[in-house]
């Protein structure tokens, strides 16, 4: 139609070029009346007659535009129904999995997209459609609108729940970007998603600024508005590593959203072995307030060493994606625990009766933590530090140089080492070997000259957040009951990784902290035995020691729990077979075997796999190669996901408002009115015809008067 | 065709010889005729005496007056002399305009009023000029000089720049005598320009007659059509769209031939206008006869 018209339009000028290609050629004498005096008049009249070639133009062009009889707001030149293209954004993140009425959000989406999609196959006219996806893990590749709508039906049908984020503004943007590049037709936007309020949370100043507001979008939204739903937020072994025999504290934290408190909420655990086999631990229950967290401890233990997988499930409505999670750890033989003293132990000896209090070989017995060496501080050796989880220098004299270079390295390789003074340390010499400016792995120098005996202090503040101390909160208890006599102060460093663990009342630190490559060192300003404090003789000092031990002892434990991206390692001490080596990946998909990375280093086998870009629990399998008939065994490692979507509080009443003002929303709850009133029909039609006729006549009429004003004009001269 | 045939037909000298023309003003002339000189000299009808100067003629010496007074004075007398004319004739590129060309009656004028002179026994010179004057004839008397003149328009064709007032000037320099000067142009110049060479002519006490020879075309400018006119005095070509130009051309013409009028007015000059679609012989006769009255 415009085509017709700019046709016609461009008529006149054709008409007006032949009549200059057309000129005759005279020879005139009187030339001086046309290029002296009358140039500028000339060129005047020159712009006279191009207004007069635009109104004519102008006339032409309207009159072809109202024979074509446009409409307002849509295109009626021919009866037919013209091809329209259609981007469907469709919402696949976590919330879509909640269950309404027996059928989850996903399936309800499913539907009224496949209805649409079926509403163009119906109509033969070669609409396209882009399908969008919101909360996909990884930004989608580029989508161009396709007439294969059987192909969209298909997808459609496949799609499944993620674990990720809906951010509507993102995709309206890019669903804006595929129409504009759409060939010309009706256009629309079928927005297919829950009433969860977190997936408009970016529809803000910056997105309007993009957003064209002419662009027709249709809200299709899905389910209910209820925002009732307990997540699990955390779940974590409280006192790591954990150690066989040993009980193994794992805390579980809820969240109510809804606007009630929930009472008896049931979390139920169970642990799955590195052989794959699910052992159901028990359950706990937790009241909840509303729109608040609670936590659940909860004690178990695990008879052998190996990976472990624990799993916490909550059974309450609501999303179903945050009622389950899981926690990878190893479980440890009992620490190896090297002892280092100037002399031979004295009687009794705290340290080793604080860290294995009971016979080793009692069978059926309560079972030890730790097992204890000791060894006097000249054989103390590189050599002595190998298979040692952790190393307490207990008021040793003077190291050597080649001594502190072991330790440090013990440390940097994931040891851990407790460092503790007594009257015949050599405090300068700790100085210059272990701290070094900085350098070492002493956590703060110790102050020289500053040892004398003040006056009874006793420790009135710990880092409740650290682990070492959980087993305080577990009882209610604190440190202030141990009376310190002595115990020497240390310069804190202004060094990030420093920690104070805990203080006297002074001020002064109790216990320090600073990681030390893969490991970590603790100091204490006091003596581990009862000749500057009376911590031996408390209550406090058999599960202060161990828990020391036990949190300097994790260097040596495999990350297990990541965040998304960061890389699966595993350390194999025993040998495997690595043609065996398989990943399990959370949706259960294969997995790229390139992304597989196999090494060994000093007789250990290292893997390492990237592709961490899924959340959730991916599970390597292998065999070790020593045993036959081959056994799968399984190692698990647990990548966290952000749980946004746990919040499923719906869009508010002011908030649709906003959005139907700001975005150009139009919310409809019946798919068959969507796809009418977005693509089929246009019921608001005008037809233009009568208004672009009136404007010819009337620029017919301003023609005729600027024509007759040149006229008169030329006769009068004349 | 001879020169006397292309420019004066039989018809035209018909009626030439039953015309005269006179001049309105006393003109000095060389021999006697029927115009009264105001040089005194020998002639039929006595002015006054006046006293003998060395120098005098000494066969102008009044005798009777020196036997009776003793004393020597000179008879002056005012002498009947002819009338000395020249004919200006345009040969730039603008007077080739127009069927017949704006040059060929021009030609037709000149050789007309040359022979109606000549018949009267005046003396008639002529000039034909474009930029300037580019060829010049000498006033003179006899049937003779009529062959001479037409021998020098014979070869002429029409070409170059214009510009009457310089012709003007250059004639005023070249008349020692004060008599009529005849200018035949379509005078597409500056005004301002003619008006200087028409000031000089009269300051010296010629006579001068402007004939402007036009064509029809160049009065009404009849274009309907786009048209690319082509300048005859190499001024270039304009592509116009007629409905336009023309209301501009017929402004500016207007302007010009008002100016035109204006100066002649001003200098006391006569003025005519000659289109040659009208008849040539009619026009002369309006011409003389405006001249007689």
């Amino acid at each position: 139609m415009l085509a017709v018209a700019a046709g016609v339009m461009m008529a006149p000028v054709v008409l007006h070029l032949l009549s200059r290609w057309r000129y005759r050629s005279v020879a005139w004498g009187a030339m001086m009346f046309l290029s002296e005096t009358a140039v500028p008049r000339r060129q005047s009249g020159r712009l006279r007659q191009w207004v007069l070639l635009s109104l004519r133009m102008l006339i032409l062009g309207l009159l072809g535009l109202a024979l074509a009889r446009p409409v307002f707001g849509g295109d009626r030149s021919s009866g037919e129904p013209q091809a329209s293209t259609a981007v469907i954004i469709f919402d696949r993140s976590a919330s879509m999995a909640i269950d309404e009425n027996g059928r989850s959000r996903l399936a309800l989406a499913r539907d009224a997209a496949q209805q649409i999609v079926q509403g163009m196959v119906d109509r033969h006219v070669h609409d396209q459609v882009a399908l969008l996806t919101l909360g996909d893990p990884s930004p989608a590749a580029a989508v161009v609108p396709t007439a294969d709508l059987h192909e969209i039906q298909h997808e459609l049908a496949d799609l499944t729940t993620t674990t990720g984020v809906a951010d509507i503004a993102q995709a309206l943007l890019q669903a804006q970007g595929i129409l504009e590049k759409a060939p010309i037709g009706p256009r629309a936007i079928f927005l297919i998603s829950d009433r969860q309020a977190l997936n408009w949370q970016n529809v803000e100043a910056k997105f309007l600024n993009n957003w064209h507001r002419s662009t027709p979008v249709v809200w299709i939204p899905i389910g209910s508005d209820g925002s009732s739903n307990v997540a699990l937020q955390k779940l974590e072994i409280s006192n790591p590593p954990a150690i066989a025999e040993i009980p193994i504290d794992a805390v579980v934290r809820l969240h109510n959203f809804g606007p009630t408190a929930r009472n008896g909420v049931q979390v139920f655990f169970a642990l799955i072995d590195e052989r794959g086999t699910r052992r159901q631990l028990g359950s706990a229950t937790a009241r909840l307030p509303a729109d608040g967290d609670a936590e659940l401890h909860f004690s178990f233990t695990s008879n052998e060493p190996g990976c472990r997988l624990l799993s916490a499930d909550v059974r309450s409505a609501g999303m179903t994606i945050d009622k389950h999670l899981d926690y990878a750890f190893d479980v440890l033989d009992p620490l190896r625990v090297l002892i280092v003293r100037d002399e031979p132990p004295p009687r009794p000896d705290v340290i080793r009766l604080a860290l294995s209090p009971f016979p080793s070989s009692r069978p059926g017995g309560a079972h030890n933590p730790a097992t204890v060496q000791t060894v006097l501080s000249q054989d103390c050796q590189a050599a002595t530090l190998v298979d040692q989880d952790v190393v307490i220098l207990a008021g040793v004299q003077q190291l050597s140089a080649a001594q502190a270079t072991a330790l440090e390295k013990f440390a940097f390789d994931g040891g851990g080492l407790l460092i503790a003074p007594d009257e015949s340390v050599h405090l300068q010499d700790d100085n210059s070997l272990l701290y070094r400016d900085g350098q070492g792995i002493l956590p703060a120098p110790w102050a020289i000259g500053e040892t004398a005996p003040r006056s009874e202090e006793t420790v009135t503040w710990f880092d409740p957040s650290n682990a070492i101390f959980n087993f305080l909160s577990s009882r209610g208890a604190t440190l202030s009951g141990i009376s310190i006599r002595k115990f020497v102060p240390v310069n804190v460093p202004e060094k990030d990784s420093t920690i104070v663990l805990a203080r006297f009342g002074s001020g002064a630190p109790f216990l320090l902290q600073r990681a030390a490559g893969y490991g970590h060192v603790t100091q204490c300003s006091t003596t581990l035995n009862a000749d500057w404090n009376d911590l031996p003789l408390t209550g406090l000092y058999l599960p202060l020691l161990q828990s020391i031990t036990r949190d300097l002892a994790r260097g040596r434990a495999i990350r297990r729990n990541l965040r998304l991206g960061q890389p699966i390692s595993e350390t194999f001490d025993r040998p495997i077979d690595p043609r065996t080596l398989k990943m399990q990946l959370p949706n259960n998909e294969p997995f790229d075997p390139a992304a597989l990375e196999w090494s060994m280093s000093n007789g250990r086998g290292i893997l390492r796999y990237l592709q961490t870009e899924q959340a959730g629990t991916y599970r390597l399998r292998y065999a070790t190669a020593t045993t036959r008939p081959l056994q799968e065994l399984r190692s698990y490692f647990v990548i966290r996901g952000i749980q946004t979507e746990s919040d499923i509080t719906p869009v508010t009443s002011p908030r649709h408002q906003k959005l139907w003002d700001s975005v150009g929303l139009k919310i409809v709850g019946s798919v068959s009115v969507a796809r009418r009133s977005a693509v089929t029909s246009q019921p608001q039609d005008r037809e233009l015809w009568m208004g672009l006729l009136m404007a010819v006549l009337w620029l017919v009429g301003v023609e005729l008067l600027v024509a007759r004003l040149l006229s008169h004009g030329g006769r009068k001269s004349a | 065709m001879s020169n006397v045939s292309r420019y004066l037909d039989p018809l035209l000298v018909q009626r030439l010889n039953q015309l005269q023309l006179s001049a309105r003003r006393v003109v000095e002339g060389a021999t006697t005729g029927s115009h009264r000189s105001p040089l005194r000299g020998a002639s039929i009808e006595f002015r006054q005496h006046r006293r003998y100067v060395p120098g005098d003629e000494v066969r102008r010496l009044d005798w009777r007056v020196y036997g009776r007074t003793d004393r020597p004075y000179i008879k002056e007398y005012d002498e009947e002399t002819n009338l000395r004319c020249l004919l200006l004739l345009d040969c730039s590129g603008s007077m080739g305009y127009g069927l017949p060309s704006k040059f060929d009656y021009a030609c037709r004028v000149t050789a007309a009023l040359a022979y109606l002179m000549l018949g009267q026994t005046e003396s008639v010179g002529a000039g034909l000029f474009t930029g300037g004057l580019n060829h010049f004839l000498p006033p003179r008397a006899g049937t003779s000089q009529l062959s001479r003149l037409l021998n020098l328009l014979e070869p002429v064709l029409p070409s170059g720049e214009s510009s009457p007032g310089k012709a003007l000037h250059d004639a005023a320099t070249r008349l020692d005598r004060r008599g009529l000067v005849i200018l035949v142009s379509d005078l597409f110049t500056d005004p301002h320009l003619l008006h200087a060479g028409l000031a000089h002519l009269r300051h010296d006490g010629h006579e001068v007659i402007l004939l402007q020879v036009l064509d029809d075309d160049e009065v009404n400018f009849p274009f309907t059509h786009w048209v690319r006119l082509r300048g005859l005095e190499g001024d270039g070509s304009e592509l116009i769209e007629p409905a336009v130009a023309r209301r501009i051309y017929l402004k500016n013409f207007q302007w010009h031939q008002d100016e035109i009028t204006r100066l002649c007015a001003a200098q006391r000059t006569e003025y005519h206008r000659m289109i040659t679609r009208e008849d040539l012989i009619e026009m002369l006769t309006r011409f003389l006869r405006h001249r007689a009255e």
